[in-house]
């Protein structure tokens, strides 16, 4: 097995598709309004702390991450033409991922620590780590809200809630990986016959679900097992959610998407279609 | 092939451009320029050797050896009848040329290249 | 160094069998010749020797070892395809880099000297590259790698006629300078008759010839003469196709003679692969 090789290589393009996005990010976020400032010749109402959000980070880290590991033939092409076998491609894929997830969380750390709070967020308060759950990944705020106050102790329940938004991250991964591999089994033609037929299902599902009655849907097994999944006791309105739940029902989700990824990754040939 | 080989490189060394003592090309050059896989041109080379024609000189290549040119007369003149006289009484007959015919033809052919 | 064996290998596109239970074996140091009509599976084949497709059965293996994700074993190959496997955005001496960090051991110095004389550019970006600079860009990478079975799918396409010359006359000096195993699968059967060792034909998903190539055109006659001499001469030999003049006919025989006196009407010569080649692949015939 030719693992350091193939890390490396998955590691750098993963890494230069990240900054890519982050660059991206920003651009849109602060250069583009600046320049419309600028423009319209109201630079000097444009303010940084304005155009700071403490989501977007974490949102579009987000995306990245479940786009990103869903992507296959490029990587795979490339790495079955220097000898190197599936097998090997995913394990490189899996350690590479878990790297950016915790690169991804650091960057989200430094950004919310060192940029965030100190120029758009109310600085000195005693109430930092309050605040600070906002900054967290992916819908952290909720998530802070939720898992935040669990155990009571501010810095167990902040290392918690970390820990809560890695699974959520590596959830999401997982889930990218398996959706791609499945993926790659597909045509061209085939996927992105997929590609667009899934969101106009999705919808047609959500216009129908919507119409359901939700008290209905709230008292069937389904609405239960969720409860169970997300870690939430009997009265979920009212109640702290329990920040172990979701890391077992994590760790079930992660093994259950990278078994289904490994399984069709070892089916991937390449294409010429 | 091999037999065309050793057949080019012996002709070579029979019109002295190769002289007695010379080093033939390796088998890498010859192999190299006219696209003839190298064990090829050694299967060739190894013929010219079991004829006494060239020797190998340990880590220095192949040699043409001395009297190499004689050795190489010696034989083509053996295969002179095989090669030329039958193929042409065969080819006289065919034309309906009498033995007499012919023996004044190759006379004339000796005036004019004289 | 090992031997590479193919064992019953078939595939099937769909219902569509490209390859019939294939067996040879591929020994260390030699250069192959894999011939075949287009369609006839060659590169199916090689895909399948380098893992890049699944087969349908049989096996690949080395010392016993299947190929199947195996990087050890992979990695001593290096497949040339004529599909691209590379990001068309990288530039040439990027591909070197990332061949080098993969099989280690790049011959750069080879791979730059023979940029420099096929005139490729070193910075150009692989996709914009014209066909024939492709190829070139393509067997440079297959000379380089430091990979012990080298496959060339079609190592001279679009190349002109000096380039190809050029590129027999690099490889002859590789292989002399680092013996390795090559298999070049091409429609020049002329231009390789001499450069290879060892000709495996495919016909129709099977293999028809596996044998040197000495050995090979040493059963291959051409019988010249009167239709009706010729034709009583080759009967029951293994005629395997025929061109005829007028009266005057040649039948081309595949095998062994036997001790029929020869007519002096009737003469007996050699054939070229490539001859043979067109005769025993000729559809319908054989």
């Amino acid at each position: 097995m030719n693992l350091a090789p193939t890390y490396k290589y998955l590691f750098r393009i993963s890494i230069r598709s990240l900054m890519l996005v982050y660059l991206w990010l920003i651009g849109i976020t602060l250069i583009l309004p600046a320049l419309f400032s600028l423009i319209s010749g109201t630079i000097g109402d444009f303010s940084l702390a304005n155009q700071l959000s403490s989501q977007q980070f974490s949102i579009v880290a987000g995306f990245f991450l479940f786009f990103y590991f869903s992507l296959n033939d490029n990587h795979f092409n490339f790495l079955i033409q220097n000898g190197i076998g599936r097998k090997t491609y995913w394990l490189g894929k899996l350690l590479v991922a878990g790297v950016t997830i915790l690169i991804i969380e650091a960057i989200n750390l430094v950004y919310l620590y060192a940029i965030y709070l100190p120029i758009a967020g109310t600085g000195n308060s005693s109430d930092t780590l309050q605040i600070s759950y906002e900054g967290n990944p992916v819908a952290s705020s909720m998530l802070s809200l939720l898992y935040g106050h669990y155990t009571g102790n501010e810095l167990l329940d902040y290392v918690l809630t970390t820990i809560v938004v890695l699974f959520g991250l590596a959830s999401i991964t997982a889930l990218g990986m398996a959706v791609g591999s499945i993926m790659s089994l597909f045509s061209r033609r085939m996927k992105l016959i997929i590609i667009i037929g899934t969101p106009i299902f999705l919808i047609v599902l959500a216009i129908y679900i919507s119409n359901l009655n939700i008290h209905l849907f709230s008292t069937t097994w389904i609405y239960d097992f969720a409860k169970v999944i997300v870690g939430a006791g009997a009265h979920p309105v009212e109640e702290h959610f329990n920040p172990f739940a979701p890391m077992v029902s994590g760790t079930i989700f992660i093994a259950i998407m990278l078994f289904v990824s490994r399984y069709f990754n070892l089916k991937l040939k390449v294409r010429t279609d | 092939m091999y037999l065309q080989v050793a057949k080019q490189i012996e002709e070579a060394i029979f019109m002295n451009g190769f002289s007695e003592g010379d080093q033939v090309p390796s088998t890498t050059e010859i192999s190299r320029q006219f696209h003839i896989n190298p064990a090829t041109v050694l299967k060739g080379m190894n013929i010219l050797v079991s004829e006494e024609i060239i020797e190998k000189h340990r880590g220095l290549g192949m040699f043409v050896k001395k009297n190499a040119q004689e050795r190489i007369r010696m034989k083509r003149q053996n295969e002179f009848f095989d090669d030329y006289v039958s193929g042409m009484v065969v080819e006289a007959q065919k034309l309906k040329l009498t033995e007499k015919q012919l023996i004044e033809m190759i006379e004339r052919g000796y005036e004019k290249n004289e | 160094m090992s031997s590479i064996e193919i064992k019953n290998v078939t595939k099937q596109f769909g219902k569509k069998e490209v390859l019939a239970g294939l067996n040879f074996k591929l020994e260390p140091n030699k250069i192959y010749g894999l011939l075949g009509r287009n369609g006839a599976g060659k590169s199916t084949l090689l895909s399948i020797m380098t893992n890049r497709i699944p087969l349908t059965s049989g096996t690949v293996t080395v010392d016993g070892e299947s190929i199947q994700n195996n990087d050890k074993i992979l990695q001593k190959m290096y497949l040339m395809s004529e599909v691209s496997l590379y990001n068309s955005r990288l530039r040439v001496f990027q591909v070197f880099n990332e061949t080098d960090k993969m099989y280690g051991k790049f011959d750069f110095d080879l791979a730059n000297r023979l940029a420099g004389e096929f005139g490729l550019d070193l910075n150009a970006r692989i996709g914009k590259l014209s066909t024939g600079y492709r190829t070139i860009f393509k067997v440079l990478v297959a000379m380089g790698v430091s990979a012990e079975y080298i496959f060339l799918d079609e190592p001279t396409l679009g190349l002109d006629a000096n380039h190809r010359d050029l590129f027999y006359k690099e490889l002859m000096e590789s292989y002399a300078n680092r013996p390795r195993t090559f298999v070049i699968s091409t429609h020049l059967i002329e231009e390789v008759a001499n450069l290879v060792e060892h000709v495996l034909i495919i016909k129709n998903g099977k293999i028809l010839i596996d044998s040197g190539v000495d050995e090979t055109l040493a059963k291959a006659h051409t019988v010249t003469g009167p239709e009706a001499d010729v034709d009583s001469y080759t009967a029951g030999l293994n005629v395997i196709g025929h061109d005829s003049l007028g009266k005057i006919k040649a039948n081309y025989v595949f095998g062994d003679m036997d001790d029929k006196i020869l007519p002096d009407t009737v003469s007996i010569e050699s054939m070229d692969l490539q001859k043979l080649f067109i005769n025993l692949t000729n559809e319908g015939e054989n």
